[in-house]
């Protein structure tokens, strides 16, 4: 029977080389990270046909990626059972 | 593991605009701190992909084991296959979304004017190295006709020449052409400046004591004409037998409709989609007589470009090139005059001029003679794949240039479109045709016929608007105000050139232009 994985694992830094499910974690954390600075790209003043069209697409953009983050966060489990 | 996103740029981010008016002060400083968030979300997007990478290398290190201790498959082995390829692909994607945000970033500084173009070190290097080595072989090939004899050294050119033109030599294939145009077309400016250089230090009373692409072709022009005899121009109507366009009678009312029409001017036509050729003569411009609602007039000249490559009986030759690329008076800018007269233009309203390649050129020499603005009221110009940038233009008249690297004849100016000048006025807009993502720019970059093309002037033009471009919507605003009214009417000439056979005549700073009239700079 395989062992859940350690959140503790997960979480903590180690004194070694991280595992391959840190290296998961670091970068969820800078998935959010992206997504926080796309959030505040988005709150932009200007009216304009161009600016309206920016929105449009960031908008999309910050979908595609708290998407990513949901997969990744999946994924994260993946590694460290994997792993 | 390399981790690259796949799919290659839109077309729009292709696009290089430099010059004209920014939105204004407060949404400038938002834009500005949009972009730069931007700019932290792409940067936190590829190390979140780099991490992912190491993990899958990670994954992938621990199934490995030398062959002697490797156990069998197991399930725990599968498992980590499987959550590796899975790592991969997530490394990949967000690779991708990192270049998107990058792309994000640039088009919203783009629109507003507020992005800035650099080269970067590695081709600043070799763009050096190139004016360097194009000098230098120019100055060595001076001293060389100078050390020996001219005529072995002309001789050896021209069969060579003849050889590769009837076959006796391997001609390259298209697709080596279309990979040189391509290679060659960023250093384009740089070996061009060299060459100038080169030929200016090789003499340098001819130039001027300039040493930049002016003083080179001055050069040229003073050697071409010790050859050539004096020359008068003449405009002419078109005669009425001669079939007119169907637009004639119209206004242009945009700028894509006046660069369309002037690629109609050529015998040959425009090459543009949907639009036949009107099959007008050699050497044809046109002169649109535009009344507004407001009971205002202004006029439109078309001029297109070269048309044949030696003097033939009109000036839109090679030797107009030269003389216009050495701020020389040349025949067609003396057309363009005669022609205005003609159709009756009045100092007080405004001109806008239009031209393509050589009649571009035209255009902005018209533009930066004071001369001209002393007859005219200059009211816009545009050119399409046009060597401008050594031209002023003066303040409040808005100009606009269209260029794309792999033409390679807007970049004889010596410079790049990003380093044409740049003012509130002046807008250049710049492609790079081969780094498009788009199926047909890819195949036009090899093709430098086609990339000099109107219809591809015409494209970077569409897609500048429609990429939404503040500075390009309000210089093309204005001209646009110049260019539509309520009626138009249309004249066709013919400018024609006759060659005097006294003697040759040699052109010296000062001395009266036996064409234009003007004096010699």
């Amino acid at each position: 029977m395989r062992a859940p994985p350690s959140v503790r694992r997960m979480t903590t830094p180690s004194l070694g080389f991280p595992d391959a499910d840190q290296h998961v974690t670091e970068a969820l954390h800078l998935l959010d990270d992206a997504a926080a600075a796309a959030r505040l790209a988005s709150a932009l003043g200007w009216e304009s046909p161009a600016a309206d069209a920016y929105r449009g697409e960031l908008t999309e953009f910050r979908a595609r990626i708290a998407a990513d983050a949901d997969a990744l966060h999946e994924l994260r489990l993946v590694v460290a059972v994997a792993s | 593991m390399s981790i690259t996103a796949g799919r290659g740029p839109d077309p729009i981010d292709t696009l290089a605009i430099v010059g004209g008016r920014s939105i204004a002060r407060v949404d400038a400083q938002a834009v500005a701190l949009a972009a730069s968030r931007l700019d932290d979300a792409a940067a936190s997007l590829r190390a979140a992909s780099y991490r992912c990478a190491v993990a899958a290398n990670l994954l992938e290190d621990a199934m490995w084991a030398p062959a002697p201790f490797a156990a069998p498959v197991s399930t725990g082995s599968a498992a980590r296959r499987r959550a590796a390829a899975r790592v991969v692909d997530t490394a990949q994607r967000l690779a991708e979304r990192a270049d998107t945000c990058d792309g994000l970033s640039t088009r919203i500084r783009r629109v507003a004017g507020l992005y800035t173009y650099s080269e970067s070190a590695a081709e600043r290097v070799l763009g050096a190295l190139v004016a360097a080595g194009s000098g230098v072989v120019t100055l060595e090939t001076k001293v060389l006709t100078r050390s020996t004899a001219t005529g072995p050294v002309v001789l050896a050119g021209a069969a060579a020449g003849a050889a590769l033109a009837y076959g006796m030599l391997p001609r390259p294939s298209a697709d080596d052409v279309a990979r040189l145009t391509r290679d060659a077309a960023p250093f384009t400016d740089e070996a061009i400046a060299g060459l100038a250089f080169g030929v200016a230090v090789g003499s340098p009373l001819r130039s001027g004591f300039d040493t930049g692409v002016t003083g080179g072709a001055r050069v040229l022009s003073s050697i071409v004409h010790q050859f050539l005899p004096v020359s008068t121009v003449q405009v002419l109507p078109v005669p009425d037998a001669t079939a007119r366009p169907s637009w004639a009678g119209t206004p242009s009312g945009t700028v894509a409709e006046a660069l369309a029409r002037t690629a109609d001017l050529y015998p040959w036509g425009s090459g543009i989609l949907g639009r036949p050729a009107p099959g007008l003569p050699e050497a044809t411009l046109a002169v649109e007589q535009v009344e507004h609602d407001d009971g205002t007039t202004s006029w439109t000249v078309l001029i297109p470009g070269t048309q044949s490559p030696i003097p033939p009986d009109h000036p839109f030759d090679a030797v107009t090139d030269i003389d216009l690329m050495a701020h020389e008076a040349a025949d067609v800018t003396a057309a363009v005059e005669l022609a205005l007269a003609k159709a009756g233009a009045r100092p007080d309203e405004p001109v806008v001029l239009v031209g393509h390649s050589l009649g571009g050129i035209a255009a902005m020499a018209l533009a930066s003679s004071g001369d001209f603005r002393r007859r005219h009221r200059l009211g816009g110009v545009v050119t399409a794949g046009s060597p401008t940038a050594t031209f002023t233009a003066p303040r409040g008249v808005p100009v606009l240039h269209l260029e794309n690297d792999e033409e390679l004849v807007s970049q004889l100016d010596g410079r790049t479109s990003t380093e044409n000048p740049a003012t509130r006025d002046r807008v250049t807009v710049g492609r790079t045709l081969a780094a498009s993502g788009a199926a047909p720019d890819r195949e036009t970059s090899g093709s430098v016929i086609r990339a000099h093309g109107m219809s591809t002037h015409l494209r970077t033009l569409e897609l500048a608007r429609e990429a939404g471009s503040a500075p390009v919507a309000t210089v093309v605003g204005r001209i646009d105000a110049l260019l539509d009214g309520e009626r138009a009417d249309s004249r066709f000439f013919t400018a024609a050139r006759t060659f005097e056979v006294d003697g040759p005549v040699v052109l010296a700073p000062g001395d009266l232009s036996p064409s234009s009239a003007r004096t010699v700079r």
